[in-house]
């Protein structure tokens, strides 16, 4: 399934990109993509594990939210 | 500007304002390590400090909470590492600069980050945020999301249909330049399809929804321009690869060089020491590769953009790459290259016997039940006049025509290949066009021409396709060869292959796509009756599909406003994208390598620094601008 949310607080692109390979760790993401230019992170997801993707924006950077539209 | 824009401006700014002259004083002392140190320590230091102090507050903050949260080696932890090391070795204007520039380096990167995703959303204004319910005569604004599908909304001059449907009530003219180009506004009568994001130029109108707002054409085309880049390109994933192993290996040499380097020197002076750990400081600053994850991404987003400003749409970054590469296009004809609308021009009796009028009235009959845009052609507006009573048994054979019974005898509408199959003897009528022959009762009776004209701008642009790479074109069409012939040589086709079924279609299209001599193949059609053949090549152009569903699903680009010329300003757009892309990729990797062999090597110790902040900042700087120049471009607009 498709998860789709906005990111807020992102600092710079290269952070995007770290934040990115962190979510593909999760087990469970089959593929992450966050997308710095239109402020967007798009999961595919084969079990739940919404929990965790937030724990790690988390606890990546200081003020970054994750709200979901999909 | 919030209070924590203000005060970074004014630190940024009192930054410059003390580096400027801090730089001159330290050259103009002489060597900055060995320099009178009364100047530097009273004058330089103090001044530089302050500035510097202001400008790390929130670095301090955010490497504290960075740390807590186990995160070492972020941009600004680096740079801060950096600075503190310059200034320690008592490079004290280099610290400065190192924070100046970065912050500097923010700001903009800030600014040009919000001015792409501006430009897009200037594209993307024709989505309206509310709508106006029409319940009993009763008007009430509501959220456009709100509406379902078979509400009534009413929608006055001036204002933007908010969701597709179908005029209810009224008539009007609709400005569908937004979606279609088309300057001239269109006539909306009762019972007449409407998308969203057309504009009422006349009296109001009540439209019955018949799709829900997300669902909605506008929806559609925003979803469509902002996922574009959801999908990385094989150059994207290249630096995502190059990034990851980037950073470490930097890392790795600046401490190498840090703890390694003073070994091979005097290791028993302080300067050594400094000299290296001022180095390894350096490699920390160009540890960063913003320069690329940033430009490279948006050079694609601003490339789509533009795209969508020109009416193409473009669904993935991959298929801009891939536009930039075409060689190859295989064309429908009919919709594509002629407008599609067809025009009975001349009845030709096969004897004196008969009338043009009988042959019209016979052709009519046999063609009453089709829908294909050659029999309505003949079948004219208003078909309340045709008697069918006494036909039956009327059957479509597909690429040829019609046949059925009339008063109990044979009645043919179709081409030679229908007549032939019968054994009926004609003449061959040789006027361009597409040529309907009538028989009836084993007997030819005559021929009609009905012709299609060429769109205004396809001979131009076919001409151009050569001129911008696209060095094979291909015309297919179910239509006979003289017309498809005369169609090609007024348009300079190089290939044409008349007289196909659907089928063999598809069957041409796999060949071309396979010959090894084409690069990346595009077929451009409608959209609608060919998906199997957008399926196949690399590229599925459709053109005019806007507002059908299955156009837009089976294409990978999107033409709104029907026109073969978009797709030849689509291409150079495409093009100039891919050209910006690949540059800053060298450009950007070139200048960092450079920097680290300078610094990795010892070879310009006194200005290592200032190469470091420029392999970051100012590399960053250019490739962005770059990224950035894409939206402009007067020639092609």
């Amino acid at each position: 399934m498709e998860r789709i949310y906005i990111v807020k607080g992102l600092d710079c692109a290269n952070c995007a990109r770290e934040f990115e390979e962190k979510i593909n760790k999760v087990i469970g993401v089959n593929k992450a993509i966050v997308n710095f230019m239109t402020l967007k992170l798009i999961v595919d997801l084969s079990n739940d594990c919404e929990e965790e993707i937030l724990k790690i924006a988390n606890n990546f950077e200081d003020g970054l939210t994750l709200k979901r539209i999909k | 500007m919030s209070k924590k824009e203000k005060y970074d401006i004014f630190a940024i700014i009192f930054g410059i304002i003390i580096t400027i002259p801090m730089l001159i004083l330290s050259f103009t002392i002489g060597d900055n390590l060995l320099g009178p140190s009364d100047i530097k320590t009273l004058i330089i230091l103090p001044l530089s400090l302050l500035a510097y102090l202001l400008l790390i507050y929130d670095f301090l903050i955010k490497t504290v909470k960075n740390f807590k949260k186990k995160r070492f080696f972020d941009e600004i932890t680096l740079t801060l590492i950096a600075s503190i090391v310059a200034f320690i070795v008592g490079e004290y204007v280099e610290g400065l600069a190192v924070v100046v520039f970065f912050q500097i380096g923010e700001k903009f990167e800030d600014y040009a980050v919000n001015k792409s995703r501006k430009s897009i959303k200037e594209v993307l204004d024709i989505r309206s945020d509310k709508a106006t319910l029409y319940i009993n005569g009763e008007e009430k604004v509501v959220d456009p999301y709100d509406v379902n599908v078979d509400d009534l909304i009413i929608v006055k001059n001036g204002e933007r249909i908010p969701l597709d449907g179908i005029v209810y009530k009224g008539e009007s003219f609709l400005d569908t330049s937004s979606l279609t180009g088309e300057p001239v506004p269109k006539r909306a009568k009762e019972g007449d399809v409407v998308l969203s994001g057309v504009i009422n130029k006349g009296s109001p109108l009540i439209i019955k929804v018949n799709k829900p707002f997300y669902d909605s054409t506008v929806s559609k085309i925003m979803d469509m321009v902002e996922n574009a880049t959801n999908t990385k390109t094989k150059n994207e994933r290249f630096i995502t690869k190059f990034s990851k192993y980037y950073t470490p290996i930097v890392l790795i040499i600046a401490l190498l060089i840090a703890v390694i380097t003073p070994f091979f020197g005097d290791f028993r002076v302080l300067n050594t020491w400094s000299n290296s750990f001022f180095n390894a400081a350096s490699l920390l600053v160009v540890s960063c590769p913003c320069a690329l994850v940033l430009s490279v991404p948006m050079a694609y987003f601003v490339g789509i953009g533009e795209a969508s400003k020109i009416k193409m749409l473009i669904k993935g970054s991959a298929y801009l790459e891939d536009l930039s590469k075409l060689d190859t296009v295989i064309l429908d004809k009919t919709g594509t290259i002629t407008k599609g609308n067809f025009v009975l021009t001349d009845i030709i009796p096969a004897s004196n016997d008969i009338s043009k009028e009988e042959i019209l009235s016979l052709a009519k009959i046999a063609e009453y039940n089709s829908l294909h845009p050659i029999a309505l052609s003949i079948i004219g507006d208003d078909k309340s006049n045709i008697d069918i009573s006494e036909r039956k048994n009327d059957k479509t054979i597909e690429g040829e025509g019609i046949e059925g019974l009339y008063k109990n005898k044979l009645l043919l509408a179709g081409n030679t290949k229908l007549l032939k199959r019968y054994n009926i003897e004609f003449t061959l009528n040789k006027e361009v066009g597409t040529i309907v022959y009538i028989a009836y009762d084993n007997k030819f009776l005559g021929s009609m021409v009905i012709k299609d004209e060429i769109k205004e701008d396809s001979k131009n642009a076919l001409t151009e396709f050569k001129k911008i790479g696209i060095k094979n074109t291909y015309m297919l069409t179910g239509d006979n060869l003289e017309t498809a012939n005369y169609v090609a040589s007024i348009c300079h086709i190089d290939n044409v292959k008349a007289n196909l079924l659907p089928l063999d279609k598809v069957e041409e299209v796999k060949k071309i796509e396979n010959d090894k001599n084409n690069k990346k193949v595009a077929f451009c059609g409608d959209g609608v009756n060919d998906a199997p053949s957008m399926g196949i090549v690399d590229l599925g152009i459709s053109m005019g599909g806007i507002g059908s569903d299955a156009a837009i699903e089976a294409s990978d680009i999107v033409i709104m406003d029907d026109k073969l010329s978009t797709l030849v300003k689509g291409k150079h757009i495409a093009k100039r994208t891919l050209n910006a892309v690949y540059i800053n990729i060298v450009f950007a990797i070139l200048i960092k390598l450079i920097a680290v062999i300078i610094a990795t090597l010892n070879l310009i110790p006194a200005y290592i620094m200032w190469i470091a902040i420029f392999a970051d900042v100012g590399v960053t700087f250019l490739c962005v601008c770059h990224s950035l120049t894409l939206m402009i471009h007067k020639k092609y607009k």
